[in-house]
């Protein structure tokens, strides 16, 4: 049996999706659609039943992508995930709100039970509902009551599916009522005489003696000054805790891969099969394990955030500053997402209901520099930025870290300003938010958001990265003809190979491997384009493989440099980069060209997955290829410039 | 309960936070089978609770629901004030 579950947000609608399937969920998707599917299963004690947790929704005319969904399937008796019974839940403390989402969805005329959820909370707000007066209202569903975010009610629950009642024919707007679909304001018409009919029905079950009181803390959320300083204050925690905490699971990670990759390297025969597991296949899942600490980190503090009702108040302080550049006061969950990861970021923006507002926020979202850059960026503040203190206390090390960061979210607000301007759009932007009170966390629902947004993660970058690391790792491996193999030889009778040991000398054979290797010609391909930015022909070959995934960027230049030992490799590395001259005898990594690199990196769009996910939500090719072109003109005349008034 | 009105017909862009507000007229639009869906009716006993910093977006209490709106929505409500 397949059960559609429906409800408004701030329901606790996932509270009993997480209740009755526990584990045991997936996601998929909707066919057709981009939305994602969130379904689970569980068992009666007879047999398996399968539940689809759709988008929380107030109506069904859809206002976003998100809850198009709902009104899509369900109007569609051939569709794959058409129900055959519909559980609707129900704030019981908002139960006049929340009825008109459930007699829409109880004219549908599929058997149905209905959950008065948060019952313990309407009781202490005063709201007494008679739940045998609203049963005479609606006869042929069965109602229940329950307490999902205690865990109260699992049972009961799934009790009423196994015995629910057959629909007997009756609906909740009868035919001869309803206004007709041809009227002039047909939309308005029937949802004022749905708001009316439950209007009159709502005073026979439903007693209360309420005052709204607004929480104390509210005030200092919405408070034109405290607000803003409390949220930035918000940010700075998560971000303090994100740097500390998330390298020592990172750190672990490496290590283990790098275990992995020398595992099957010894152990397998040798040959271009265990070239392709142990150079191409291993570190590419690496390369995708590694973000998992930092994008879990992030999301645990969003979904806390969100679980709390705080996030809606952030959403409400920031509408009108973001509105005049093109946005909406819900582009601010996308963007801080970006900061971890811009693929998760641009899926989250299907709740924003205009199309234009929606659309600025994907291509902006890749500007917010992400986790994958952190490695790049600290390689390189390393390397050419000097130790020391500014004001006695301030780590100018630090300070420029913070400046990349800051540089990024100046970008991405100067573009969306720009894309405001040049993007058409007829239809009016609109907030219709709900402000839900404040509540403690479900640590059980947080938890299913953080492994729900990692496994997203894994299978749609996971995919590219590992599918890119492939193909980069072939072209890293091969070259033209039998270059390789001929300047392998030259190499083996130079005096310098012969004065090395044996690790040095594997080292000095990979150099010379990857410089004749199909990469290794791109790169010198392209140097005299990127020349002007300070760069030659082997951070060329680290700019093109770093496409994958931007970390891979350090990786590849350990190969070029001939870096050995890879456990020591960050620091080796940065010795090996210092001593690196140019043909005049200047240093290439002046602080001129690695400003003018790591500006680079702030700006380009060097991430494929991220241009696939935006393919798949705009459901076009325009947009990436778009953002991946003013990305690489902002990322290269920007370099130029910072590469031009450093040097 | 007769409520008595003290001003008729103002807009609930112009309405300060705390007046008690009767929804007398929403103007059609495409938000406003929307608004309505939400619980933002003609008849609505409703009053404004917060003001976003800048003066927009504005949220209000619909029987302890509180929903926020953008100040061009809220041009298009006409209210009557309550006096108390």
């Amino acid at each position: 049996m397949k059960i559609a579950l429906l409800g408004n947000p701030n329901t606790g609608k996932s509270s009993v999706f997480n209740l009755l399937t526990g584990m045991r969920q997936k996601i998929g998707n909707f066919p057709g659609v981009t939305v994602e599917k969130k379904s689970g299963k569980y068992s009666d004690g007879k047999e398996s039943i399968e539940i689809i947790d759709f988008p929380g929704t107030y109506s069904l005319n859809p206002r976003s992508v998100d809850e198009e969904v709902v009104s899509k399937v369900l109007n569609d008796p051939s569709n794959p995930d058409y129900p055959d019974l519909i559980m609707a839940v129900i704030d019981a403390s908002r139960i006049e709100n929340n009825l008109f989402l459930f007699t829409q969805l109880y004219d549908l005329g599929l058997p149905m039970v209905l959950v008065l959820n948060m019952w313990d909370l309407a009781k202490k707000e005063g709201i007494q509902i008679d739940l045998n007066k609203l049963q005479e209202c609606f006869p042929d569903i069965t109602i229940i009551h329950t307490n999902a975010r205690v865990g109260i009610g699992k049972d009961r629950i799934i009790d009423t599916i196994k015995n629910h009642k057959k629909r007997a024919d009756t609906s909740f707007i009868k035919s001869d009522e309803a206004p007709q679909k041809t009227e002039e304001n047909y939309e308005r018409k029937i949802a004022a005489l749905r708001k009316k009919k439950i209007q009159e029905i709502t005073p026979k079950f439903v007693e209360k003696e309420r005052t709204k009181k607004t929480s104390k803390l509210d005030l200092l959320f919405v408070h034109p000054v405290w607000g803003y300083l409390f949220f930035l204050l918000v940010l700075m925690v998560i971000f303090q805790f994100i740097f500390s905490f998330a390298s020592y699971p990172m750190d672990w990670i490496e290590g283990s891969f790098l275990s992995l990759s020398e595992f099957t390297a010894s152990t397998l025969p040798s040959g271009a099969v265990n070239d392709l597991i142990s150079q191409g296949i291993v570190p590419g899942i690496g390369g995708v394990f590694i973000f998992i600490p930092q994008i879990a980190l992030l999301f645990f503090f969003i979904a806390i955030l969100e679980e709390t009702g705080y996030l809606s108040r952030v959403v409400f302080i920031m509408d009108r500053i973001m509105r005049p550049l093109g946005l909406n006061g819900k582009s601010i969950v996308p963007l801080m997402s970006s900061l971890a990861c811009a693929i998760p970021g641009v899926m989250s923006t299907r709740t924003i209901s205009n199309w234009k507002e929606r659309l600025i926020t994907i291509l902006i979202a890749p500007l917010m520099s992400c986790s994958a850059r952190i490695p790049v960026y600290t390689l390189l503040i390393a390397l050419v930025i000097p130790e020391g203190h500014v004001f006695g206390f301030i780590n100018i090390q630090g300070l420029v870290l913070f400046g990349l960061y800051l540089l990024g979210i100046l970008g991405a607000l100067l573009t969306a300003f720009v894309l405001k301007l040049l993007i058409q759009n007829k239809s009016k932007g609109f907030l219709l938010l709900e402000i839900p009170n404040l509540k403690a966390p479900v640590w059980r629902n947080v938890g299913f958001t953080v492994l729900e947004k990692i496994k997203i993660f894994v299978f749609d970058a996971g995919k590219i990265i590992l599918a890119i690391s492939i193909i980069l790792w072939f072209m890293a491996s091969y070259g033209p003809g039998n270059e390789i193999e001929k300047s392998s030889q030259e190499l083996i009778k130079s005096e310098a190979y012969k004065a090395s040991n044996s690790e040095e000398q594997q080292s000095l054979k990979s150099s010379v491997m990857l410089e004749h290797s199909y990469i290794g010609h791109l790169g010198k391909f392209i140097e005299p384009v990127i020349e002007p930015l300070g760069y030659d022909w082997k951070i060329g070959i680290s700019l093109i493989s770093s496409f994958a995934a931007r970390e891979v960027f350090v990786g590849s230049l350990s190969t070029i440099y001939a870096v050995h030992d890879e456990r020591e490799e960050k620091q080796n590395l940065r010795e090996t980069m210092k001593n690196e001259k140019r043909a005049d005898g200047t240093p290439i990594y002046s602080m001129a060209s690695g400003i003018s690199l790591m500006v680079f990196y702030v700006f380009a769009m060097q991430c494929m997955s991220t241009l696939a996910v935006v393919k798949r939500e705009t459901q076009s090719w325009k947009w990436p290829i778009i953002q991946l072109t003013f990305m690489g003109v902002m990322a290269y005349s920007l370099s130029y410039l910072s590469f031009l008034i450093l040097s | 309960m007769t409520l008595i009105f003290e001003v008729m017909n103002v807009r609930l862009s112009d309405c300060k936070i705390g007046e008690e507000l009767k929804v007398n007229k929403i103007e059609d639009g495409d938000i406003a089978p929307k608004l309505i869906e939400m619980g933002l009716t003609e008849n609505l006993i409703t009053k404004i609770i917060f003001i976003a910093p800048l003066g927009d977006p504005i949220a209000l209490d619909i029987n302890g629901f509180v929903l926020s709106i953008r100040k061009s929505e809220a041009k298009h409500i006409l209210v009557n004030k309550i006096s108390s």
